[in-house]
């Protein structure tokens, strides 16, 4: 009877996994074809980036590989494309090198929940002062998450590090997912709850403290684009000695 | 003459020894209370310039597992919902020890999410924090805008040192 019921639950997952991909690959090819929103990006434009107070010039918005605006793998929200911003600002003043910095962000988040996890998308790609930086997790098909992709989960990708007269500036994309299992497919529930959740859970358990709030001028709403619940602003956090 | 200079050593030796042995200790914890009264008055300087006064209750979680009952008592001069404040926090152990602290700090990022950051003294101790002195950090957020149910979340890194250790 257990023999029956595990492989059943086997293969119900395997199912699901399957089905979700599936849809979201033909979403994805439906964008290229359709959405006015996912032409290929060769130079990130001067609209499409933020110089705020102290800080160096950061893109508003995640990348897909193929550097277009990643669109949250097709989904749509009320019917438009979905655009990901930049939520998450990330000062490290601490760390002596780039693989130090990389080093303390990744160990901060496993503090703050946010583990490495399998199961989402990968390769994105964000714009800090002059160049596109590639995501971390660099894994392939990872990203941090507060919990398995099976589950209801916040999670995102981080930018950088890039450094500028000894400080090292990431940026961060993270929204929050739920799992709707009777369909079965992840489904878009906010940007604002997952950027949150993290900042608040960094500033409590690890070095990386609240610092202030950056007018990243990102919330779009068009005929055809949103970016859903996101007010237009990413949270500071700041490693500072 | 020589003696007098020995016995100077001496003292000053054993006062420099006994000093260095006052050990610092580390408290962290978080803090998360609700508010349960406002009170405040426009300020007709500035637009949305609000000072008042508030209290709060909630409970300090250790990073031993216990939990402590805090009462939050503090004073605000907000314009559009930051600015400065200073917060007073009397945490009652499980075992009834007290804690008194105090920040000074600030409300920045907005006034409808807020973020604080203060420094932080602490001021007096009962029970087993008898004698305690000490500073430290706090930083927080709330998540709504400052009203008489708003929940508020901190976190507390401190050193401390007693007056018996």
């Amino acid at each position: 009877m257990k023999f029956i019921i595990r492989t059943y639950l086997f293969l119900f997952l395997v199912l699901s996994i399957t089905s979700c991909t599936e849809k979201n690959k033909s979403n994805q090819q439906t964008q290229t074809n359709q959405s006015p929103d996912n032409k290929k990006i060769d130079v990130v434009q001067p609209e499409d980036v933020v110089t705020p107070p102290n800080l160096p010039p950061l893109g508003k918005w995640m990348y897909t590989s193929e550097k277009k605006y990643s669109d949250w793998l097709g989904e749509k929200l009320n019917g438009k494309t979905l655009r990901e911003p930049v939520n998450i600002v990330i000062v490290d003043s601490i760390s002596k090198s780039a693989d130090d910095a990389k080093n303390l962000l990744i160990k901060n988040f496993k503090l703050a929940g946010f583990e490495i996890r399998s199961g989402h998308s990968g390769g994105y790609l964000g714009f800090i002062e002059k160049m596109l930086y590639t995501q971390l997790p660099d894994k392939p098909d990872h990203a941090f998450a507060d919990k398995p992709f099976e589950e209801d989960n916040n999670h995102g990708r981080i930018f950088g590090p890039c450094l500028i007269n000894g400080v090292y500036y990431f940026t961060g994309a993270f929204s929050r997912e739920k799992v709707v299992v009777n369909i079965p497919v992840h489904q878009f529930v906010s940007f604002n709850a997952a950027r949150i959740q993290l900042s608040e859970n960094l500033n409590t358990n690890s070095t990386y403290k609240f610092a202030g709030k950056v007018d990243m001028k990102n919330r779009l709403e068009t005929e055809s684009i949103t970016t859903g619940d996101c007010d237009g602003k990413a949270i500071l956090l700041s490693a500072a000695k | 003459m020589k003696k007098i200079i020995f016995l100077s050593f001496v003292i000053f030796f054993t006062i420099t020894t006994l000093s260095s042995f006052a050990q610092t200790n580390k408290l962290r914890f978080g803090l998360k209370y609700q508010i349960k009264s406002l009170n405040y008055e426009f300020v007709d300087d500035v637009p949305n310039h609000k000072m008042g006064v508030s209290h709060g209750v909630g409970l300090a979680y250790m990073k031993d597992g216990s939990q402590a009952n805090v009462n939050v008592y503090f004073v605000f001069d907000y314009t559009d919902g930051n600015g400065n404040f200073i917060e007073n926090y009397v945490v009652q152990m499980s075992d009834v020890s007290k804690i008194s602290i105090k920040a000074d700090g600030t409300s920045f990022g907005s006034a409808d999410d807020p973020m604080f950051n203060a420094n932080v003294t602490i001021m007096s101790g009962t029970g087993e924090y008898e004698g305690i002195k000490g500073k430290g950090k706090m930083t927080g957020n709330r998540r709504s805008q400052l009203d008489d149910k708003a929940t508020v979340n901190l976190t507390f890194e401190l050193e401390y040192t007693l007056k018996n250790q």
